[in-house]
């Protein structure tokens, strides 16, 4: 680390940082780049993952969420720098390329995707919800995608695709279970 | 664009505190970052070092009760740690209402209990329902430690009484034995929006008169304020509804206020009476008032 106390730097901003982060089970090397840039950022401009969104980029609207040490943060408000050590996952790394999830393929199914810009988002926080709640009543899916806004306001569908997917998870279980 | 900085990461609270002692108010503690980010996103603040806490947390994020029936509240929970907790709900459930509606759940996972308090801003939910449980803050510096009760913390927009050098390392609450309490979240806009009102009430009772009252009103002001003439005139009293009728319109027309972008003073005035008739009402078991009054 360095010595801020020198003389003044009048040649801009020092870029030279660079750290490794852990996204989707790969370190990846971020060079050159600049300690407060967001995780969002970092994720979409330094490792070609543009996935998570960028909107509002405070926190607001949860198009940027991730997964980090397990928990459920918007990447926006979180320092790359400071994830150093975390286990980040991106909507990216849900699903081996070129396949869907089940909440992906419900959301589909359901014509929950209008315009598309919040969907990564809400896929992300609905894999954490059914992850923790496998059976979530109505009142903990809005809980859980409260803070993912849809502009095209298309939340009916959205929470119809949630319990599809809940509904498909517990009957495949079910069978599972069965001698 | 920023300038550079850079981020020390110390491995122990002496490590941190020398390092916050470097007599500039640049050098910041970093914990959650989901205020500080924000900050230096919109170039409001350029650190020239942030001093992250991210290996502290093992040490700094307990909730366990004290011996004299208190809780202690270390200063890296995240806000989703104490609305889990069950030591919270039991006894802190006032806390644990407030956190319900705080932001959503991808701030609360990562926001911490120290960061809500050195933020400073005056619209957060925490400051007033620490004020109603007379929270007191433990902080430490190279100079020592030292303890700030809530009341003496926020001291206007961004602006704590938590010195430059000092880190907030837990929050205790007092034993608050047998009590009710609520709190009263009031958004202008969205539902999901900041507060323009948060009202934490709690009475503690005794052979049915009140022993204890607390009523603290947050994101009015710069500040969050306690309103001692409420809390005199509930406590050793059992008032009806008329009277708390009476008590709430006279607190919000004791209120010295000023006209925002989203609220004149007229209007927040009016809904300080509707909201604290409410609240109070409904921690003293007599109905949630909604029926009387406009929405």
């Amino acid at each position: 680390m360095t010595d801020h106390d020198a003389t003044p730097d009048l040649t801009g901003p020092d870029l030279s940082e660079s750290y490794a982060l852990s996204i989707n089970g790969r370190d990846r090397e971020v060079a050159d780049a600049w300690l407060g840039e967001s995780l969002l950022y970092v994720l979409r401009e330094r490792l070609g993952l543009p996935g998570s969104k960028n909107a509002c980029e405070q926190g607001e609207c949860g198009s940027c969420s991730v997964m980090m040490d397990g928990l459920l943060v918007n990447s926006c408000c979180v320092l790359a720098a400071d994830a150093v050590d975390a286990d980040v996952r991106t909507v990216e790394g849900l699903a081996p390329d070129g396949t869907l999830t089940d909440v992906q393929q419900a959301f589909l199914d359901a014509g929950a995707v209008q315009c598309g810009f919040c969907i990564p988002g809400l896929i992300v926080s609905v894999h954490d919800l059914l992850d923790r709640a496998p059976q979530p009543d109505e009142l903990e899916v809005r809980e859980a995608i409260s803070g993912n806004l849809c502009r095209c306001t298309g939340y009916g569908r959205i929470l119809q695709a949630v319990q599809d997917v809940a509904a498909a998870r517990t009957a495949a279980d079910a069978q599972e279970d069965r001698p | 664009m920023s300038s550079g900085f850079t981020i020390e990461e110390p491995r122990s609270v002496d490590e941190a505190l020398t390092l916050l002692a470097q007599g500039d108010e640049t050098v910041r503690a970093i914990a959650g970052g989901t205020g500080l980010s924000l900050l230096m996103k919109y170039g409001f603040f350029e650190p020239a070092t942030l001093v992250s806490l991210r290996h502290l947390r093992s040490s700094l994020a307990d909730i366990e009760v004290t011996p004299d029936g208190g809780v202690r509240l270390g200063a890296m929970a995240t806000l989703r740690d104490l609305e889990d907790a069950p030591i919270v709900a039991e006894r802190l459930p006032l806390l644990r209402q407030a956190l319900g509606r705080l932001a959503t759940v991808r701030l609360r996972n990562a926001a911490q209990l120290g960061g809500a308090i050195a933020h400073g801003h005056p619209q957060m939910d925490t400051p007033p329902v620490l004020l109603a449980l007379d929270a007191q803050v433990q902080v430490a510096s190279i100079r020592g430690a030292r303890t700030i009760a809530a009341q003496d913390m926020f001291l206007g927009y961004y602006e704590t009484a938590v010195e430059d050098d000092e880190l907030i390392l837990e929050v205790r609450i007092p034993p608050q034995g047998e009590h009710r309490a609520t709190y009263r979240k009031i958004t202008a806009r969205a539902e999901d929006d900041w507060p323009m009102l948060g009202i934490a009430a709690l009475v503690a009772t005794d052979g049915g008169r009140i022993s204890r009252a607390r009523v603290a009103l947050g994101a009015l002001t710069d500040r969050p304020m306690r309103l001692p003439d409420v809390e005199s005139a509930l406590q050793g009293s059992d008032p009806g509804s008329d009277e708390v009728e009476a008590i709430a319109r006279d607190a919000a027309a004791a209120l010295d206020l000023y006209d925002k972008p989203a609220a004149s003073a007229a209007y927040q005035r009016h809904i300080v009476a509707v909201h604290l008739r409410r609240a109070l009402l409904e921690i003293l078991d007599l109905g949630d008032g909604s029926s009387k009054g406009g929405r």
